[in-house]
């Protein structure tokens, strides 16, 4: 067993074991230290069942609630503003790294393109938590300008870094009593809620500026800021037909 | 007149200087329509509740707040917090509050006030404004669980027009009126705006 953990996550059917077996090869050839390739269970518990619960009551759309964008374009609420968090789960990893001790975990979501060696991860001081940045929300300002429309968050939760336990208040602090139906009707995409509770602007100190990030061009969600470093890519403004055409290809 | 004119000069000079891409938004909330909102806001507590004695208010999500004398001197508010998750917000209104602040104690916080309630004040408050109701959930939350035990006047409005960031919008006032979750409802009423193609909700009330 390594204590380097490369993490997929996969729910629904939107993606399909062709897209966990495409990455996993991908992690094989650009991998050149020890990792166990995992999944944790994450749509399984007591607190998945609570927040799938709140997803279905609060989620005031008529598309499928895990989408992160608005498919319908007859929906009143645009998918950011629809409520129910779409892809919650993700943040159930932060409980569930407790079953593997002292580990450092490289979470991948599933339309990820690897281009260089992911070993660079593993070297990494983890101070804080990782989190891959949307570094084009800076443009015109505009994350500033959207900040109070919940909107354009440069955390991108696609990449993510941490530590066993490093990231245990974020799951804490979804799923605090008193607050989890207020974030499930607050927040329709689960990096606008991570954004605003543990990002720049969070009120709570221990919070703010939570995560780290990756070096601008280490870590893309969009191509003009790729460089021959450049080790992972992530498919950002494509629908899933064109994501299957460059992931599955 | 000069007076109005430094508020406002110092906001722009603060929008120019520092924050030129909420110009839109600045210029949006200086329109006759939120002139008009805080004025209704103030002539309607007035006729219902006594100004003689400043009342201690804490003012939720007010945006961008060049029109707060018009409701904060009819209501004789003192002690204030302003309440706003935007911090750029927060910033500019120090200019726009910069006229009532000389002669009124005047704060501001920078946080959500759904989700960080622990840091919201909970004592010897009169009165509870919120201006922006349709970017929050129901105001049942606030009243029932986050002034459990306290009875302040609570001051609701919103608005029927669906908007980018608007997350619960009424089609009608008797809606609005039964989300807040007052018993006690002194007022409600509504102000149209036809070239907005808006009716705003205005609800005064206690538990």
């Amino acid at each position: 067993m390594s204590k380097n953990k490369i993490v997929y996550l996969r729910w629904g059917d939107r993606y399909t074991q062709d897209h966990v077996d495409r990455l996993y090869d991908q992690v094989n050839k650009n991998c050149s230290v020890d990792f166990d390739f995992i999944t944790m269970d994450v749509s399984v518990g007591q607190s998945f069942e609570q927040m799938q619960a709140l997803q279905e009551k609060y989620y005031r759309g008529c598309q499928n609630p895990e989408s992160s964008i608005t498919e319908n374009h007859q929906d009143t609420y645009i998918r950011e503003d629809a409520g129910g968090i779409a892809h919650f789960r993700k943040y159930i990893m932060f409980m569930r790294d407790e079953e593997h001790k002292d580990c450092t975990f490289l979470y991948l979501d599933l339309d990820t393109i690897i281009r260089n060696d992911l070993s660079y991860f593993f070297d990494l001081e983890l101070k804080k938590p990782m989190i891959m940045r949307s570094w084009q929300f800076n443009e015109n300002m505009k994350w500033q300008r959207l900040y109070r429309l919940r909107s354009c968050p440069y955390f991108n939760s696609s990449v993510l870094l941490w530590k066993t336990g490093q990231n245990r208040k974020v799951f804490n602090e979804l799923t605090n009593e008193k607050k989890i139906e207020a974030n499930f009707f607050h927040y329709g995409i689960n990096d606008n809620w991570l954004f605003h509770r543990f990002g720049p602007y969070a009120y709570n100190r221990d919070f703010k500026d939570w995560f780290n990030f990756f070096e601008k061009d280490k870590v893309i969600s969009d191509e003009r800021y790729m460089s021959e470093s450049t080790i992972i890519h992530t498919l950002a403004g494509l629908n899933m037909s064109e994501k299957n055409k460059i992931c599955l290809s | 007149m000069f007076e109005l004119n430094d508020s406002l000069i110092s906001s722009l000079s603060e929008i120019d200087n520092s924050f030129q891409h909420r110009k839109k938004d600045f210029y949006n909330s200086i329109s006759t329509k939120n002139a008009l909102i805080n004025k209704w806001l103030g002539e309607e507590y007035s006729k219902l509740y006594p100004t003689d004695l400043p009342a201690c208010a804490d003012i939720f999500a007010p945006s961008f707040s060049q029109y707060a004398k018009l409701y904060i001197e009819q209501m004789n508010l003192d002690n204030i917090i302003f309440y706003d998750y935007d911090p750029e917000v927060v910033k500019v209104n120090w200019q726009c509050l910069k006229l009532v602040k000389k002669d009124r104690l005047i704060d501001q916080k920078c946080l959500d006030v759904i989700l960080d309630t622990d840091y919201t004040r909970r004592n010897h408050l009169d009165v509870i404004i919120n201006f922006s109701c349709e970017k929050m959930v129901d105001m049942k939350f606030i009243v029932e669980r986050v002034y459990e035990g306290k009875n302040p006047v609570f001051c609701f409005i919103s608005t029927n027009k669906h908007d980018r960031g608007n997350i619960n919008v009424y089609s009608d006032l008797a809606s609005f009126e039964k989300s807040t979750g007052l018993s006690t409802i002194k007022y409600s009423g509504e102000l149209n705006f036809k070239n907005n193609n808006e009716t705003k909700y205005l609800v005064i009330g206690e538990k």
